[in-house]
């Protein structure tokens, strides 16, 4: 079983399976960044408002 | 005043006026119609000035270069269809108006393919002749333009009243309308290539007609409900 | 049945509901996926005319297939959204996007990738089904840069529903290209006449990754989703009550 050659095709096989989990990743992480940066700005603006009050 | 019926314009005059309404602001305003020729007619020349000279390499490329020129050009003009209309506040009369919005907008798309499409097909065996296009490629040229200028009309003026009054609309409206409008160019480009080379163009021609009809269908009811949405 | 849906389309009861569903469908979408990538690497037998290069197909495939769900998906519910006015729809729309975006362009990367040895070349131009499956790419970006050109929320969801639904004629395009016009690309091997064309050893790995990737794109599209509510809800109480009790907690 040639794991890593898959025939001459290695580099073409494994760049595809690579790229995939680069891109579910970057997807993830794009994603949870965003989540992150809406909390902080909505307790940004809850502090806004306390010391206004 | 006792009268109880209103007296509301029909469906085809409502039509007829928009048309007219359009064409008399364009008839004012030159440029409307000139500026998009122009810039039809420059960026062709843009690609030989380019590209070089050579007469195979016109002869090659002159299908698809006319048609990109075209498509830019129609682009260009879209940015305007509503603009005028939503500054002076038109726009809200139009959509008040008790025609049908979608028709008003079909008459809108109809005006301004009269006023930057048609002249457009008619300047286009003047360029396509610096092309060195055969005779029988010309023909097809302004059929297939005449069919995807339609389109892009059509469907321009669905992105148009999508970015209406929006700030960078311009280049938005490009972004919007340019994935719709890849395969009226991919069909239109390739029949006049085909035809140059003397190949049947039947299936290139039914592809644009019916592209055009299914915007025709559509894309009226789509731009009526986009202005609505835009004018709020 | 339909207080059901009522209480679902609750922006704080979706939210709650989707954080305890989303662990489940990853879960599971890791366990489908692990099995689909091992077997299909290393079990599955080689092909006789592509050798081990068709093995490209398990993550191929899946990344097309979600390409053109991500897109149904968000056409669908910006319909919904926008006939019959309900707000999640939006936020499922404007979710699905960016997600739909990242799988079309996954799957013409590795289909490019596949293409370099089998069809010699890495892109052409007048194949059909890449030609439409790259302009559904530039209609996700359209879509994403018109909601981002507008700043009122609910415009931006009716504008971004129209260009949705014009743009929604291009995925049947995509799918039926192979068989309209001649192109490079195989025709359908699963959804066919007669059935599969492939060979169980092959075929099961496939469909555990076309599982699998669905379950993971379903995780995916409820936490964007989640995320989209808590912008859009970000001024109401339930918003702040939760924001606040897990600062506490903290």
């Amino acid at each position: 079983m040639d794991i890593f050659s898959m025939g001459e095709y290695g580099s073409y096989v494994w760049s595809s399976y690579l790229m995939t989990l680069i891109v579910v990743v970057a997807s993830l992480g794009q994603a949870r960044r965003r989540h992150r940066r809406i909390q902080d700005e909505i307790m940004r603006l809850l502090k806004m408002e306390e010391t206004g009050e | 005043m006792n009268s109880s019926e209103v007296n509301v314009p029909s469906l085809m005059n409502g039509l007829k006026s928009i048309i007219r309404r359009d064409l008399l602001l364009a008839w004012k305003r030159p440029g409307d119609v000139l500026n998009p020729l122009f810039f039809f007619a420059m960026v062709s020349t843009l690609f030989p000035l380019a590209v070089g000279p050579a007469a195979e390499q016109l002869a090659i490329s002159g299908p698809g270069v006319l048609w990109v020129a075209a498509l830019l050009a129609a682009l260009l003009s879209l940015n305007g269809l509503f603009l005028s209309d939503f500054e002076d506040g038109s726009l809200d009369q139009i959509i008040l108006s008790p025609q049908p919005l979608p028709l008003l907008a079909l008459g809108k798309s109809i005006a301004h393919w009269l006023v930057s499409g048609l002249p457009l097909v008619m300047v286009s065996p003047l360029i396509a002749l610096t092309f060195r296009m055969p005779a029988e490629a010309v023909d097809v040229l302004m059929l297939t333009l005449a069919l995807g200028t339609i389109s892009l009309s059509l469907l321009g003026s669905i992105g148009a009243a999508l970015t209406v009054g929006l700030n960078r609309g311009n280049a938005l409206l490009s972004l919007l309308i340019l994935p719709l409008a890849m395969p009226v160019l991919i069909f239109g480009a390739r029949t006049v290539a085909l035809a140059a080379s003397d190949d049947a163009v039947a299936a290139g021609i039914y592809f644009l007609a019916a592209y055009c009809m299914l915007a025709l269908s559509l894309a009226p009811f789509a731009t009526a409900a986009a202005l609505k949405i835009s004018n709020e | 049945m339909w207080k059901i849906l009522q209480k679902l389309a609750s922006p704080p009861h979706f939210y709650q509901l989707a954080a305890k569903i989303i662990p489940w469908l990853a879960v599971s979408a890791l366990l489908l996926i692990t099995y689909g990538t091992v077997a299909g690497l290393f079990f599955a037998p080689a092909d006789y005319q592509q050798g081990d290069a068709f093995r490209i197909i398990y993550v191929h495939v899946p990344a097309a297939y979600l390409s053109m769900l991500a897109y149904s998906v968000m056409a669908i519910s910006a319909g919904i959204g926008l006939i019959w006015r309900m707000k999640l729809a939006h936020a499922v729309a404007a979710g699905a996007a960016p997600l739909g975006a990242w799988f079309t362009f996954l799957a013409l990367a590795t289909g490019s990738i596949w293409g370099r040895p089998m069809w010699g070349t890495w892109w052409e131009w007048g194949d059909p089904r890449l030609t439409s499956e790259l302009i559904m790419l530039f209609l996700y970006f359209g879509y994403m840069a018109l909601r981002a050109a507008i700043d009122d929320t609910q415009k931006a969801d009716r504008a971004g529903a129209i260009l949705a639904l014009v743009g929604a004629v291009n995925v049947p395009i995509i799918h039926f290209s192979v068989e309209w016009w001649s192109s490079l690309h195989q025709g359908p091997t699963l959804v066919r006449e007669g059935g599969p064309a492939i060979v169980p050893a092959m075929l099961y790995p496939l469909l555990a990754m076309i599982f699998g990737f669905s379950l993971l794109f379903g995780a995916l599209l409820l936490s964007r989703v989640r995320t989209e509510v808590l912008y859009r809800e970000r001024r109401s109480r339930w918003v702040r009550n939760l924001l606040l009790s897990s600062e506490e907690s903290h």
